[in-house]
């Protein structure tokens, strides 16, 4: 496969577009984020943007599986269109 | 203490949110502005049978509210009445025992509430400035957090 097939080469496909929801609430947020960035880093950007104090931010999706932080998005299984949940991973103490 | 029209207002703002989030997530909510209590109900996810938790939110926002799982019917803290606590993806669950939830934003887990509570975090008042563990600020936030960890319970304290 050359260099131009590769779909992460590609301005368009080496972004995805997601739509966030903080817990505790209902309404999404749209989100562009590189394929290639981490879950952990993609997750602090929308707490940041969405002003969602967590401690130490993560994302799962509507069906409650948690993405590893250290994963890319791409790897973590993350779809275009996807809806991604904006968690604390923080626990109880 | 502080007056029950500032927590009121506080209420006004918080209730509607948390009433979205709780009808989309299997919640009914009920507040009885008379004697300051918030009651959340819904269903233990292996059992399929209630459960109440119960919060009161006199003096919100300037204490939090005091979470804790009770018996639907005699609104008592009981084993039975409490998921039991289950590794959330390897942290700890905020659903720490009979009577406590175990989060900043828990009245129930300050020794200032009950001596034999978990913490002591500079005192309930301090409880917006607590950095330790998982953070929720709002009433849609803390019970997200509760039904979050609650999703991971397997069956009941007792």
């Amino acid at each position: 496969m050359n260099e131009q097939q590769h779909p992460e080469n590609h301005p368009d496909h080496a972004e995805l577009h997601v739509e966030v929801v903080p817990t505790g609430s209902v309404t999404p947020t749209p989100f562009t984020f590189e394929r290639t960035m981490l879950v952990a880093r993609a997750a602090a950007e929308a707490a940041e943007r969405l002003k969602y104090r967590a401690k130490v931010p993560g994302f799962q999706t509507e069906n409650d599986h948690q993405l590893p932080e250290n994963e890319t998005l791409e790897r973590a299984g993350v779809r275009d269109g996807e809806v991604l949940v904006l968690i604390d991973t923080a626990g109880g103490v | 203490m502080i007056p029950v029209e500032v927590t009121l207002a506080h209420l006004a703002d918080e209730l509607p949110p948390a009433e979205q989030w709780a009808k989309a997530a299997g919640w009914q909510l009920q507040l009885d502005a008379d004697e300051l209590v918030l009651e959340a109900a819904t269903i233990h996810p292996v059992d399929h049978q209630p459960l109440l938790l119960l919060a009161g939110v006199d003096s919100y926002r300037a204490l939090p509210p005091s979470w804790r799982f009770a018996d639907p019917e005699t609104k008592i803290a009981t084993p039975r009445a409490t998921p039991s606590r289950e590794s959330v993806h390897g942290a700890a669950s905020v659903i720490y025992g009979v009577g406590v939830i175990c989060a900043h934003f828990s009245r129930t887990a300050y020794k200032g509430y009950d001596p034999g509570a978990p913490h002591d975090w500079g005192g309930m008042l301090s409880w917006e400035s607590v950095s330790e563990g998982v953070q929720a600020h709002v009433l849609a936030e803390m019970l997200a957090v509760i039904d979050q960890h609650l999703r991971f319970s397997k069956g009941r304290l007792g």
